[in-house]
């Protein structure tokens, strides 16, 4: 009994050296000694948030992190009270916070206490909506080399940031040749015309107004969308012939600048003026254009009083009993004398002789 | 008397604690296929309460019996044999719940449940199989070492253990 009782005194001072040592222990270390771990040091660069450059810094200060259980305040409000930028992510739906489910609730994906250099996420990224961030991972499911897409193929480990260098990395490795060029005429922002979704190589031109026919066709993309840097900048493409061909004119803007007027797309020689009235003005010649449309190189209007005068013009047909004499192709199409149509009232026959004494004294036109 | 004196002789409870900690590591295993089940999880958490669960129980049990000495709670070997089985088991499974991690408290912890255990071991079949013989006087006395570390540091292994525990709840099972 006497034995059994020496034990217990032996016992209750082990306790109570246990109890003073733990006391101790906790007041040096700051209740380090229930830590299971050490806090992460920071990154270099990384700034400071809530004050401290690292989560070490608060290693002493558990209050900073850790609420009481039965406590209102929840330890992710903590982390928002420092995180300020997370916090403005939740409200926004493009924004990686504001897309995750429970993006306020930090403990779902953060872990602390792993080391000063562990990782702190814990994000398998299963049933995230990548694509609500603006880059479908629908083109991304495997990798070239075989094997599945993780996170980390494109994102930095620890902090999910992602550099548009990295595509170019990963397209380097199997596709240098086109990867380099691809950069080279399109620059490194991948991101501004790329979503994931649309693979520009199978682009169908005839979905946009503008259709690709003849020498057209085998143009590369750059041969007129240059410089483009971002996928609106498409659409800044020339639509009309001389916004490109300008340089190209050989007439030196001569014949001003409907060049669909006469060429297509098949050729440049292959010219064809669809003129309704003769170019030779019914068989008297070459004709400068100018002859005709002195507004050049409008080439809209025409003018048949350059040559015939007007005054006399008005005479002769006021003589016929016609008024309006603005339209003279209107009563001849063909430019060639005598054309002009016969009265009814049997005059015709004077016409025409009178017609062909004068055709012949005139310049033709 | 002979039967009993022969089961007494056969170390029962430790075969069954050899089993058990065999089943417990059968069903441990497959869970830490990826690395050992950390001990804030649901794994982590079983594991911890059913091994302190135990090491009370062992604790406890046995020295309540001691210091009863009516008859009808059975003879005290067989309570020998349950804190012993009790005592082997449930620091396995505080093994398994600190996921192999020994840091701070729960390190000190660690080691304080080691040193337990293995006086422990000692005392109950080092120290018991040394005749009691007036001509060796010497070997008793240094086996009861054993007694002077056993209980007393148990007792500190409990502290501890409420301290861990407390500070576990505090700060990771309740964590919101």
């Amino acid at each position: 009994m006497r034995f059994s009782s020496s034990l217990t005194r032996w016992a209750l001072g082990a306790a109570a050296v246990a109890a003073a040592a733990v006391l101790a222990a906790w007041a040096v270390t700051g209740g380090g000694i229930l830590s299971p771990g050490r806090l992460h040091a920071g990154r270099e660069g990384g700034g400071r948030v809530g004050g401290v450059a690292s989560h070490a810094e608060l290693s002493k200060q558990c209050a900073m992190c850790h609420t009481p259980p039965l406590s209102q305040e929840r330890m992710a409000d903590r982390c928002l009270a420092c995180h300020v930028e997370v916090r403005a992510e939740l409200g926004d739906t493009t924004r990686l916070h504001g897309i995750l489910p429970n993006g306020g609730e930090c403990l779902q994906c953060h872990v602390e206490h792993r080391g000063p250099a562990a990782v702190l996420t814990d994000f398998s990224g299963e049933g995230f909506a990548h694509e609500r961030l603006g880059f479908s991972l629908a083109a991304h499911r495997e990798l070239a080399g075989g094997g599945a897409f993780t996170c980390s193929s494109c994102h930095a480990a620890e902090t999910f940031r992602f550099a548009e260098a990295r595509c170019a990395q990963c397209h380097g490795e199997y596709q240098a040749a086109f990867t380099a060029a691809h950069v080279r005429d399109w620059g490194r922002a991948c991101m501004a015309c790329h979503d994931g979704v649309d693979r520009f190589s199978a682009f169908r031109h005839d979905t946009v107004a503008f259709r690709l026919t003849g020498r057209h066709v085998p143009v590369p993309c750059t041969g007129c969308h240059t410089p483009v840097r971002e996928l609106a900048a498409f659409s800044a493409a020339p639509e009309t012939c001389i916004g490109c061909h300008r340089p190209d004119d050989a007439h030196d803007g001569r014949y001003g600048t409907d060049c669909a007027a006469c060429h297509h797309t098949g050729d440049w020689s292959d010219a064809e003026l669809d003129h309704a009235f003769p170019l030779d003005h019914g068989g008297q010649g070459v004709i400068e254009c100018r002859t005709c449309h002195q507004e050049m190189p409008g080439f809209r209007t025409y003018t048949c009083y350059a040559c015939h005068d007007a005054q006399e013009m008005r005479a002769e047909h006021l003589d016929e009993g016609i008024r309006e004499i603005r339209n003279c192709v209107g009563c001849h199409p063909t430019g060639r004398e005598r054309e002009g149509p016969f009265r009814e009232d049997g005059r015709a026959d004077q016409e025409e002789d009178r017609g062909r004494g004068r055709g012949r004294g005139g310049r033709g036109a | 008397m002979t039967g009993s004196t022969a089961t007494a002789r056969r170390p029962v409870e430790l075969l069954l604690a050899l089993g058990a900690i065999a089943l417990a590591t059968a069903a441990y295993l497959p869970l830490a296929a990826d690395g050992p089940p950390p001990a804030r999880g649901l794994v982590g958490h079983v594991l911890g309460i059913t091994g302190i669960l135990l090491m009370l129980f062992a604790e406890t049990a046995y020295t309540w019996r001691k210091k009863v000495t009516r008859e009808g709670y059975g003879p005290l070997r067989h309570w020998m044999q349950a804190h012993v089985f009790a005592g082997l088991v449930g620091p396995y499974l505080v093994l398994l719940h600190s996921a192999f991690r020994f840091r701070g408290l729960a390190g000190v912890l660690a080691l304080t449940v080691l040193v337990v255990v293995a006086s422990g071991i000692v005392g109950r079949f080092a120290y018991t199989a040394v005749p009691k013989v007036p001509a060796a006087p010497g070997a008793r006395r240094v086996l009861f070492l054993w007694w002077l570390l056993h209980v007393p540091l148990a007792a500190a292994m409990f502290v501890l253990a409420a301290v861990h525990v407390a500070g576990a709840l505090y700060y990771a099972s309740f964590l919101r």
